[in-house]
């Protein structure tokens, strides 16, 4: 009797003993799984085909449906064509299409226009911004128009309220088309915001 | 039964349960490892395809580019999956279990995605401003 009350006692301890191991072993590995994870960090990774904004803007305007809109070319800005281009697109304010999306029969980089706002501005060499068809910069964001945000929070970003933030920026010629005016170099500045 | 018997068997059980977290533990991220250099193999290769896409798409003259697209990486079957229309997408899978390795959106393809997914060899096209992918 006595015996057999012992084997009881000590089959109850081996299964609380192994238990208990198991618990331990349990939370090891789901405390190591978790470190781990975290230990891989998270990545922010920029879409690549950002790279291409700038052939995309390009090939975008050769399909623009009313022609002497097209005014970047072979890094060369046309100011008279900017000026008609800035015109035509103050009506809807947004430039994403022309950037990021695809414009009549152009295929595009891959990505949707809906998913980024644009700004574009050109600065000279003493990071003045020149005038676009009267705007200081051409675009929407979900704050008002490039030009007024750009304008009210100088030298900060205008897409603080995104996720994420790209900066791209490419020197080009700026062709003002006058013999009295010199061609000179300014950088094209496009901020991408994605939502 | 006595207390220290008790301890040896507790301890018996523990060690025994370290040792196979142990061995879980050297394994686990090697396992990891593979499947995440398998699908950074994969999300290269989607890389390559869009990168040919985009240049099609962005090309003002025809355009033609060949490309042969390895059956296996990383000793894994794979299947590339292009999808015209309005989709404009492209998947990379596991041959085996058809989980998802890599996708990327493609430009705008208004023309035809021909052949099939056993077919190996991709022509890139854009003639006459028509983009197309032909499987061969």
């Amino acid at each position: 009797m006595k015996s057999s009350i012992t084997k009881a006692k000590k089959a109850q301890i081996i299964t609380f003993d192994f238990s208990t191991s198991l618990i331990v072993f349990l939370l090891f590995i789901a405390v190591f799984i978790g470190l781990f994870l975290l230990s891989q960090g998270i990545e922010k990774k920029q879409e690549f085909e950002l790279e291409y904004v700038f052939a995309n803007l390009e090939n975008n305007l050769q399909y623009n449906a009313t022609q002497n809109r097209d005014f970047f070319r072979d890094y060369r800005v046309n100011e008279e064509k900017l000026n008609s281009f800035a015109s035509a697109i103050t009506s809807t304010g947004s430039i994403d299409e022309y950037v990021v999306g695809t414009i009549g029969a152009a295929h595009g980089i891959g990505l949707d226009a809906a998913a980024y706002d644009v700004c574009l501005y050109l600065t000279d060499n003493n990071n003045q911004l020149i005038s676009l068809g009267g705007a200081t910069a051409l675009g929407m964001v979900k704050s008002g128009s490039c030009a007024s945000v750009i304008a009210s929070v100088a030298s900060t970003d205008p897409c603080s309220s995104y996720k994420q933030t790209i900066s791209i920026f490419k020197p080009v010629l700026f062709d003002e088309g006058s013999p009295t005016n010199n061609n000179r170099i300014v950088q094209m500045n496009l901020v991408i915001c994605k939502k | 039964m006595k207390k220290s018997q008790i301890s040896f068997e507790f301890v018996v059980l523990f060690v025994f349960v370290l040792f196979i977290f142990l061995v879980l533990a050297s394994l686990f991220p090697s396992m990891v490892d593979r499947a995440t250099s398998t699908k950074g193999l994969a999300e290269n290769l989607a890389q390559d395809i869009k990168v040919k896409v985009i240049t099609a798409s962005l090309s003002e003259t025809d355009f033609e580019s060949k490309m042969a697209l390895p059956k296996r990486i990383n000793n894994i079957d794979i299947l590339v999956n292009i999808t015209g229309g309005t989709d404009n997408i492209l998947v990379i899978s596991n041959g085996i279990n058809n989980e998802s390795l890599a996708r990327a959106f493609l430009p705008k393809i208004d023309g035809r995605v021909s052949g099939n997914i056993n077919q190996y060899n991709l022509t890139i096209r854009k003639i006459n401003n028509v983009l197309s992918i032909q499987r061969e």
